[in-house]
């Protein structure tokens, strides 16, 4: 499991890498918070549940990312962990828990995660991911 | 990765026509700059916009050019709407109607230099800025809906300004085909909060100083003068503007399909521009565009009580004129020749010439002001637009470009030594964040006079003053 800052002139990119597809969704997610913002997040925790509709394991996962940078920058809910995701045809169902603090320090306004350049790929035992977002 | 750029002329080269691209790439461009755009994806992004359905005469990347993801920053694309041409959210961005105005003053830098620091502070407490920044105006669903049909004409209405400034803006500050009524309850739950704010990332506001003056006789009709105090605004449609954004390019993925439509990049979705998705998605654009401009005018309206209550001076002698009001990421329905074309500007300022119907009243003689923000604390430029950037459709550059990753700014640059080093210049500095600075500094962009002797050079603008910052406000 990991995630790496990938070089792009404009916006910023994350390489993603998990065991599985449910990770790479958990850890993109952690990715986002990593580079909106600064310092230690604490607070009450709460829990949400989302579904999403999608051709293809990319859109699924540009559309939670999108759900997670809504939820910080509009709702200041900071993505904390998957409690649960469900993969079935082309929906996905997601329970995650969210960090409510008192007070974010945002570094950067992330606009959204794109479809340029968006790939999963089966790499060796796990999987990885690479989402390009406008920021 | 290598690509067959030809030199057609001097600040000219092509990408020829090769595959499925339906015209050549063209770039803007100098000797100087090649080298450093083969190290990124800035011209493979020329040949996927060439892709697109409809497309006319050329795919062009203005010399601010970069790497951004579908199109190109600085892409300039014009598709022929009674030919399908398309229309695509990622060739307009996320931060739709982003753009730059510029007011002038009575005031010389040397009646007001002892009061910078004052007025710098004024400013940064009248004008909300900052990641996710929220405004003193919270507005109902009803009063949004009605900002997004008039525009600034919505603000004027309020008092944030006079109606002189409709007529210095493009389009008046209004485009008319905006309706509410394709537009998300999520853009209109993220738009209530913002009115009236200035942002984050690259957006400014700068007090600066005429410097230099090219062309006397446009600078005097302007109301221009050298030592004089200007002030600069660069914002977009906030959240507003990117829910739009993002909601449209996901009912594209699915449009692409249902036309049958060949992407080389999927962020380059896109529609007809005549069918139910294009146009619902243009009509939403057009309502991001109004909430901009009225955005900007809001803010334009705090500049002047600043100034006014810091000084204790008139509005009459303060001046504070809107000089003009331009879009640099925006889609508009341009007629030339007879034929009706939806331009896609990402990253590029439309610049008319003398006498051009689409030009308000005040300019038809003159042509109009292109107004070109260099980086943080670096010159910035006032141009005018002329008839030989018909070969662009009338467009040219936007601002600086970045040459650099945010990431590598912040491994590069040290915050407190940029603040000291851009303070030594003379230039007061209110930020919110030290790691926005940072990412900002005039070494991750480039050298913005670079860019305008290019486009000078290829004759599709002309200089008519420079400026420099004595004050910065960031978010």
């Amino acid at each position: 499991m990991g995630i790496e800052e990938i070089k792009h002139t404009a916006d910023i990119g994350l390489r993603v890498t998990g065991n599985s597809i449910e990770e790479i969704f958990s850890e993109a997610a952690k990715g986002v918070v990593n580079v909106a913002i600064e310092g230690k997040v604490e607070g009450e925790e709460e829990i949400h549940s989302f579904e999403f509709n999608g051709d293809t394991k990319e859109d699924l996962l540009v559309e939670w990312l999108n759900e997670v940078i809504y939820f910080l920058y509009e709702k200041g809910l900071v993505f904390k962990n998957l409690k649960k995701i469900i993969f079935e045809d082309k929906n996905v169902m997601i329970e995650a828990e969210f960090l409510k603090p008192e007070n974010i320090n945002y570094s950067i306004e992330v606009k959204s995660a794109t479809y340029h350049n968006l790939k999963i790929e089966e790499k060796g035992n796990g999987f990885e991911a690479t989402v390009i977002f406008d920021t | 990765m290598d690509w067959k750029i030809e030199k057609v002329e001097e600040f000219i080269y092509r990408i020829p026509k090769e595959g499925k691209m339906r015209v050549e790439g063209r770039l803007y461009i100098s000797e100087k700059m090649i080298s450093h755009l083969k190290k990124d994806n800035t011209p493979l992004q020329v040949v996927n916009v060439a892709h697109l359905p409809g497309i006319e005469k050329y795919s062009l990347a203005m010399p601010d050019m970069h790497w951004g993801y579908g199109f190109p920053i600085g892409g300039v694309a014009a598709m022929d709407i009674n030919k399908n041409g398309v229309i695509s959210p990622g060739g307009i961005g996320y931060d739709i109607n982003c753009g730059v105005r510029l007011i002038r003053t009575n005031l010389t830098f040397d009646e007001i230099k002892e009061r910078i620091e004052d007025i710098m502070s004024a400013l940064f407490v009248n004008i909300p800025s900052g990641v996710g920044s929220t405004g003193k105006l919270r507005l109902s669903e009803k009063e949004l809906k009605e900002v997004i049909v008039k525009g600034s004409e919505w603000a004027v209405e309020r008092g944030f300004g006079y109606k002189e400034d409709l007529l210095s803006t493009e389009d008046g500050g209004r485009l008319k085909w905006a309706s509410p009524d394709y537009i998300s309850p999520r853009a209109y739950e993220r738009g209530r909060g913002q009115l009236g704010t200035l942002g984050s990332g690259n957006h400014f506001l700068e007090v600066q100083k005429v410097v230099n003056i090219y062309d006397e006789e446009l600078a005097k009709k302007w109301g221009l003068f050298l030592n004089q105090i200007v002030i600069m605004i660069h914002s977009g449609s906030r959240g507003f503007g990117h829910q739009v954004c993002d909601d449209y390019i996901k009912v594209m993925q699915k449009a692409v399909q249902k036309y049958g439509i060949s992407l080389p990049d999927r962020q380059l979705a896109c529609a007809p521009f005549n069918s139910e998705e294009g146009k619902r998605y243009f009509q939403s654009m057009c309502a991001a565009a109004n909430y901009a401009w009225c955005n900007r005018q809001i803010m334009m309206h705090w500049v002047r009580e600043s100034f006014t209550k810091v000084l204790g001076i008139s509005p009459r002698d303060f001046g504070g004129e809107l000089i003009y009001d331009v879009a640099h990421n925006i889609g508009k329905i341009e007629e030339y020749d007879g034929r009706k074309y939806i331009v896609h500007r990402k990253g590029a300022t439309r610049a008319l010439p003398p006498g051009i119907p689409l030009l308000p009243e005040k300019y038809r003689e003159t042509g109009q002001p292109v107004i070109i923000p260099g980086s943080m604390g670096t010159e910035s430029y006032l141009l005018v637009g002329t008839e030989k950037a018909k070969d662009t459709f009338y467009s040219t550059c936007h601002g600086a470009g970045r040459e650099m990753s945010r990431h590598e700014a912040l491994r590069r640059v040290e915050g407190h030594e940029l603040r000291r080093r851009l303070e030594g210049k003379g230039i007061v500095i209110e930020s919110k964040s030290i790691r926005g600075l940072v990412e900002e500094a005039p070494e991750a962009y480039k050298d913005v006079s670079e860019v305008v002797r290019v486009v000078v050079g290829a004759g599709i603008s002309k200089k008519v003053a420079r400026m420099v910052p004595v004050g910065v406000m960031k978010g």
